[in-house]
């Protein structure tokens, strides 16, 4: 039986830039899935973490997004913008501190082909001992260009600490 | 499946433990369904990955799952999601006696353009003294007309049977013709 799911990189972030990038991309897999576990510093201001391809930052991001939070109970967010929000919700709210460590996973699937690019996305945080978020998404980014950098960054300039590992994932027969 | 965190994580290449097999993938196109058959046993876990739509008139539809050929009442999902033009936005599905399991959510419609993809996780495939649960992501944004409106969901599912998983069929929901591009993966995961 053929194995799969590699690690292609990871990076490790120490808290001195708002941003994380996945760079040189190979195209010799069939799916990614990013996992993350990391702590960013936003000191009061609501902070949530972007995700872009290909440095795009034009408007060709779609999502669909549903998560569970303190106040409203239930949120769902349909977003259109210059990138996928992979952690919180659109004008949700991301205030970890170092005890709070945020989880985020996203799968992107045929990041290679020549299709439209789309993948889901989960999340989960802890902040404090009363607030407690998760959900998940749907999303889209509206070009065929093979995806070769992946960028992750927070909102307003929190900035990152923790792990975050990209793997890929080859389909095929045993 | 590699663990969050891992302490030597600024390796690359495959992990010491590898634990993700390749079983088959699929392509299948012009049919309404496909079944994987003679699924080895000897995994902890099953997990279907896909990339698919359909031919339904553009708007949302989904992929379904069946076990062992079986047509009966004996799939219990439940599912939440939430759907941009959905009313209200989030829905709550839950049928206790289905005839399959709902697998996520892809868009109907033949512009190549919009698509969707997911997982979706058999636990305890070849287990015979348990029911056999699953669970997973899927959604997309847009569908085949070009309109903007995204559909996500998380459903679980159990099949009422103690019976290892042998074949597993994944369909269309609504009987619609899956196009030219699906490609739908299973794969085999090891326990410790």
């Amino acid at each position: 039986m053929a194995e799969t799911y590699d690690l292609i990189q990871s990076l490790t972030v120490t808290g001195s830039s708002d941003t994380a990038s996945f760079t040189s991309i190979p195209g010799t897999y069939t799916d990614l899935i990013v996992q993350g576990n990391f702590t960013q510093t936003m000191p009061s201001a609501s902070c949530d973490i972007d995700m872009r391809f290909n440095s795009d930052t034009a408007g060709n991001y779609y999502q669909q997004g549903a998560g569970s939070n303190t106040t409203p109970l239930f949120r769902s967010e349909a977003f259109n913008g210059g990138s996928v929000r992979v952690m919180g919700l659109q004008n949700s709210q991301t205030t970890g501190g170092e005890n709070n460590p945020n989880f985020i996973e996203v799968h992107i699937a045929e990041y290679a082909n020549s299709y439209t690019k789309n993948g889901v996305n989960s999340w989960a945080y802890v902040v404090g001992t009363a607030t407690a978020n998760v959900g998940f998404g749907a999303f889209q980014w509206r070009s065929t260009s093979a995806i070769t950098r992946i960028d992750f960054k927070t909102t307003n300039g929190g900035l990152l600490t923790g792990t975050i590992n990209l793997y890929g994932i080859l389909a095929g027969n045993a | 499946m590699p663990i969050l965190g891992v302490i030597d994580s600024a390796k690359t290449g495959r992990l010491a433990n590898p634990s993700f097999y390749q079983i088959a993938t699929a392509t299948p196109s012009g049919v309404t369904n496909y079944t994987f058959s003679s699924i080895p046993q000897g995994y902890q876990h099953l997990q279907i990955r896909y990339f698919a739509k359909d031919n339904r008139s553009p708007v949302y539809s989904g992929l379904a799952l069946r076990f062992n050929g079986d047509t009966g009442a004996n799939y219990w999902y439940s599912f939440a999601d939430v759907a941009t033009t959905q009313v209200p936005t989030f829905g709550n599905y839950y049928d206790s006696a289905s005839t399959d399991a709902f697998c996520g959510n892809s868009p109907g419609g033949t512009n190549n353009n919009y698509w969707g993809s997911g997982w979706h996780t058999i636990f305890n495939y070849s287990d015979t003294s348990m029911w056999k649960y699953t669970g997973g992501v899927g959604g997309n944004n847009g569908v085949g007309d070009g309109s903007y409106g995204g559909f996500v969901s998380q459903p679980g599912n159990i099949w009422r049977s103690t019976a290892a998983i042998t074949s597993i069929n994944i369909r269309s929901n609504t009987g619609s013709t899956l196009t030219a591009g699906t490609r739908i993966s299973l794969y085999g995961i090891k326990g410790s």
